[in-house]
């Protein structure tokens, strides 16, 4: 605060005394410097006249013109710059700076100190070596990352980082970590499993094929993972594998002893798996209609090479593989003396949605 | 300590603008006679408290202090240092503290720059401006301080917006507000020059530098936010008449304007009225562009996110200035008699009409631009003016102005010879056919409407151009006189003459660029797996690899993009998808082939996932002649910069100088 105050003062000092100067000095003539301004315009137009730039009675006009202004000038700088009291100029700085002072105090906060980010890691370093239980997540995970050096090989460490990065909400850093876990100890299914929670909650809360593989990976190490079972059966809901879901979700449900909170979220999942089943039962039903209409529409006018390609598209996506067998043996025959077209069916059947 | 002693000096930078706005008044009625001397020293002292300001501020993204709030919403302790600091202008708070230093550095310009100007005159231009400066330092402090605290700090900063970590971005806002904020010494002047009741030649002349620095800042500025836009936003489109890009634009063609009536004003004692009004709307505009990009009024990619109660007050600035500025206008704008007369074809006369050209063009894009937000405002539906309003709006006029150019550079002043000129010009006009003939026979698929847009851009871009070049043949009297004169001649003309020419040249080869690349830009996107292609403009684009590489505070996917046509491989492209953790969002960075004129454009897409394995989308754009478009105006901007040096303007401004 006393630095503050100095500083202040020191700035506050400078920049007015550096006014009053600029004040004080020798003002220009007026009168002198129109004078010297006529001078130099009269001899740039005698030098354009010279090269010919510019036409002898053109420039003769100019020069009127300027003389013009220079009486103007003249007549207009009678008048003589009137002097200011000193006195009147340091009344004047001390309010500006009472006046910047009081605006400082209703707009700044004069007890906080700067917080450089180097500085405040170096505090928190100080910190985790004698009461590292008193930190928080980030500054914690901060300061295990600058001893990264210290333990690249050690999957403790990164275990532990990635846990520290993933409460401090890093999710995307603290899969990183968890993967390098998982490549020092393949066989840690723990490890699977957190770089899979990790990548989830990047993903706000959708897991997606790289979280996926990694529950996979957690539970066929170990396959009573709890954090693997739940994750892998949410996985299973939103593939629309109910039965597969609802085992997995039982047998963890079983696993957890009553009153366990995780029970509760378990339970929940299972709530949400058979409103998911009812949900997508009548999906499916209206999408086979319209699969059925395409199909309906397409026995009465064969020639529609697109319709042909996405109903061929459709029964895939349904996974329905005697349909599509039939319908490949119908654009067999519909197409039969024409094979470029039912090449390009094929070509846009197989082609992911949305690709151009 | 520092941050605090940086919201110390933008305090004391607002009380000092406001004591100079006193001391100017106190002089002008008469309180106290003398005083308004003051105001000069004031500047200087002011322009520095709001230096020492923004150094504060600086140093808090330098040294990640996520204890200013600025810092901890807009940087990150893994962001690049150019990204630091350029963080300190990438929020509206930040921002508004860069305005103001440019604001106020521009008033302490005119102290040390403007030893010539009457006494009298300079302190009311000084008053303005520190007016200016009180309004805006005032904002910034009491709504916008970007050296507010947080008590506690947060343990890590939330990030700049990944699209603005770009090394063009980092530049782009400074130049444009020394442009938008440059105007404000123009706006000042007129004001000044109002209320003194003395508008004549000098004037014209005192006024003109600042108008050309302004312009040269905003054309650099407006080019480089082109270029980002252009291999930033993925879409390969330098101008979308988007909103904000219209309120950079607007200030830019009133400056225009402005600098061309100058002229006439300055040669000819003419059009001071018209003058002093565009010089006060030039700096209106800069303040509704900062209003519309401030104001949350606008959703676009260039503006800030700020909530409507700032815009308010910058609303009210808004009307305060520009509405006091045109009353004055309006009770002296009688009293301003016109000297200079001059017959219906003279140079004067083809500077008019292309000032008024501009105007209609200036307005056209002031509708657009506005019309959509007082439609919203009044019906609450949201209807949006695209590019074909401007087409037929904008391009036309401007297509005029543009026939006109040629002749106002080679028409004498007061009483001109059409017959004269047109003989002069039939060269230049006969080389712009030819130039078109060419043209369209070398471009093959082209729809009639194409064509015709085509046609015309080559004709006027080429009429430009080599109007702009019979000018300087004429001046120098090349194939008239022997070489040598031709030569003397040559560099006896003023700077200000070659710049001129050069800025015109500029205008030709950026609608070269513009219409050609506008109308025969080809594209093709696909699905691609490791090793398959797509053709465009008979280029084979092969995807070679996708590889993943990790950036200072990003991890990206690199696209290995192979580039070959008939004569074998152009060059490696390598486009990246990044995905920034600090923000959770991925941005696509486009790699460009560099053809000498052309540009071949690669953006890497979103990988779709196949039982076969990842396939990736790849964008591959052709843009002929698209680097015209950016040259083009650099070029404008260095003929402004070379007019800048010219010993007349420099005159106008500084006292200093070798006595002839």
């Amino acid at each position: 605060m006393l630095l503050f105050s100095i500083l202040s003062a020191i700035v506050t000092a400078g920049l007015l005394g550096a006014a009053l100067l600029w004040t004080r000095r020798q003002p220009d003539d007026e009168r002198q410097t129109a004078r010297e301004d006529y001078a130099r315009f009269v001899a740039e137009m005698d030098r354009r006249v010279a090269n010919g730039v510019i036409e002898a009675s053109l420039a003769h006009e100019e020069k009127l013109e300027a003389a013009r202004a220079l009486l103007k000038a003249d007549a207009a700088g009678e008048g003589a710059r009137r002097s200011v009291s000193p006195l009147l100029g340091l009344i004047g700085a001390f309010v500006i700076a009472g006046g910047a002072l009081g605006l400082y105090l209703v707009t700044g906060k004069p007890e906080l100190p700067d917080q450089p980010y180097q500085q405040r890691l170096d505090a928190w370093m100080a910190q985790a070596e004698t009461q590292p239980e008193t930190m928080a997540s980030k500054p914690l995970s901060e300061v295990l990352k600058r001893k990264a050096a210290e333990n690249t090989e050690d999957p403790q460490y990164w275990m532990f980082l990635g846990r520290l990065q993933v409460m401090s909400g890093d999710y995307y850093d603290g899969a990183k970590s968890f993967r390098v876990a998982v490549t020092k100890a393949p066989d840690n299914a723990e490890a699977w499993s957190n770089m899979g929670e990790a990548l989830t909650l990047m993903n706000e809360g959708k897991s997606g094929p790289d979280a996926r593989t990694a529950f996979e990976e957690a539970l066929k190490r170990d396959p009573n993972d709890l954090s693997g079972q739940y994750y892998m059966g949410k996985v299973l809901i939103a593939e629309g594998r109910f039965e597969a879901a609802r085992a997995m979700l039982g047998g963890l449900r079983e696993q957890l002893p009553v009153g366990d909170p995780r029970r509760q979220a378990v339970e929940t999942e299972l709530a949400a798996l058979e409103q998911a089943q009812t949900v997508d039962a009548q999906t499916r039903g209206q999408i086979a209609g319209m699969v059925a209409g395409l199909e309906a529409r397409l026995a009465d006018n064969q020639e529609n090479p697109d319709g042909w390609a996405r109903l061929l598209r459709s029964y895939r996506v349904l996974g329905d593989v005697a349909s599509e067998a039939r319908v490949l043996a119908d654009i067999e025959r519909v197409y039969q003396k024409r094979p470029e077209i039912k090449a390009s069916i094929i070509e846009k059947a197989n082609r992911p949605v949305g690709s151009q | 300590m520092i941050a605090e002693l940086g919201t110390f000096c933008l305090g004391l930078a607002f009380v000092l603008c406001v004591a100079q706005v006193l001391l100017v008044l106190a002089g002008q009625f008469k309180v106290c006679r003398g005083v308004e001397r003051f105001s000069e020293g004031l500047s200087l002292s002011a322009a520095l408290a709001a230096a020492l300001a923004f150094a504060a501020l600086l140093y808090a993204f330098v040294v990640s202090d996520f204890s200013v709030a600025n810092v901890a919403h807009n940087s990150h302790t893994l962001k690049p240092m150019l990204y630091k600091v350029s963080g300190a202008w990438g929020s509206h708070e930040g921002s508004m503290l860069l305005w103001c230093v440019i604001l106020l550095a521009y008033g302490a310009l005119i102290t040390l720059f403007g030893r010539g100007l009457p006494e009298s005159l300079k302190h009311k231009v000084l008053g303005v401006q520190a007016l200016l400066g009180a309004l805006f330092a005032g904002f910034t402090l009491f709504s916008s301080n970007p050296l507010a605290r947080i008590d506690p700090a947060p343990f890590e900063g939330r990030s700049l917006n990944p699209m603005l970590q770009d090394p063009a971005l980092a530049f782009h806002p400074p130049l444009l507000y020394l442009g938008y904020v440059g105007l404000s010494v123009v706006f000042s002047f007129a004001v000044a020059a109002l209320i003194e009741g003395r508008l004549d030649r000098s004037w014209a002349r005192w006024v003109r530098p600042w108008t050309l620095a302004a312009w040269v800042f905003l054309t650099l500025g407006i080019a480089l936010g082109s270029f980002w836009a252009y291999y930033e936003l993925g879409w390969g489109g330098w101008w979308f008449w988007d909103p904000v890009e219209n309120a950079s634009f607007m200030p830019w063609l009133a400056a225009t304007a402005l600098l061309h009536s100058a002229i006439v004003m300055e040669k000819r004692d003419a059009l001071k009225s018209w003058t002093v009004f565009l010089a006060l709307l030039a700096f209106t505009f800069s303040m509704m562009g900062a209003f519309l990009v401030r104001s949350g009024v606008l959703t676009s990619v260039h503006a800030f996110a700020v909530d409507p109660q700032r815009g308010i007050l910058l609303l009210i600035i808004l009307f305060i200035t520009a509405g006091a500025g045109f009353t004055l206008y309006a009770l002296r704008a009688g009293s301003l008699n016109s000297g200079g007369v001059f017959a219906n074809v003279s140079r004067e006369s083809t500077l008019v009409l292309n000032n008024l050209l501009i105007f209609v063009a200036l307005t056209t894009v002031c509708l657009g631009t506005l019309y959509p937000l007082l439609m919203e405002a009044v019906t609450g539906q949201a209807i949006s003016v695209g590019e074909p309003y401007y087409v037929l709006s904008f391009v036309p006029a401007m297509g005029v102005a543009m026939l006109l150019l040629p002749f106002a550079g080679l028409m004498a002043w007061k009483r001109g010879n059409l017959k004269v000129v047109w003989k002069q010009l039939v060269g230049a006009a006969g080389l712009s056919v030819l130039l078109a003939v060419i043209g369209l026979a070398l471009t093959r698929d082209l729809t009639a409407l194409k064509g015709l847009s085509l046609g015309i851009g080559f004709l006027l871009g080429g009429w430009v151009i080599f109007g702009s070049v019979q000018m300087l043949m004429e001046r120098t009297q090349v194939f008239k006189v022997p070489a040598k004169d031709a030569w003397k001649r040559f560099k006896a003309l003023p700077l200000a003459t070659h710049g001129m020419v050069l800025a015109h040249i500029g205008l030709g080869v950026f609608v070269l660029g513009a219409v050609v690349e506008t109308n025969t830009r080809l594209s093709a996107v696909d699905n691609l797996r490791i090793g398959e292609q797509i053709t465009v403009a008979g280029y084979q684009v092969t995807l070679k690899d996708v590889n993943q590489v990790p950036g200072p505070n990003y991890d990206a996917d690199q696209a290995v993009i192979t580039v070959r046509n008939a004569r074998g491989q152009v060059c490696e492209a390598r486009p990246e998808r990044r995905f920034y953790a600090a923000s959770s969002s991925v941005t696509t960075e486009v790699a460009l082939c560099f053809r000498p004129v052309d540009d071949l454009y690669f953006v890497l897409g979103e990988p779709v996932m196949t039982p076969e394995g990842a396939r990736w989308q790849v964008r591959a754009l052709y843009h002929p002649l698209a680097r015209l478009v950016f040259f083009g105006p650099l070029l404008m901007a260095l003929g402004g910069t070379l007019s800048l040096f010219d010993r007349r303007l420099r005159l106008g401004v500084a006292a200093k100088g070798k006595k002839v």
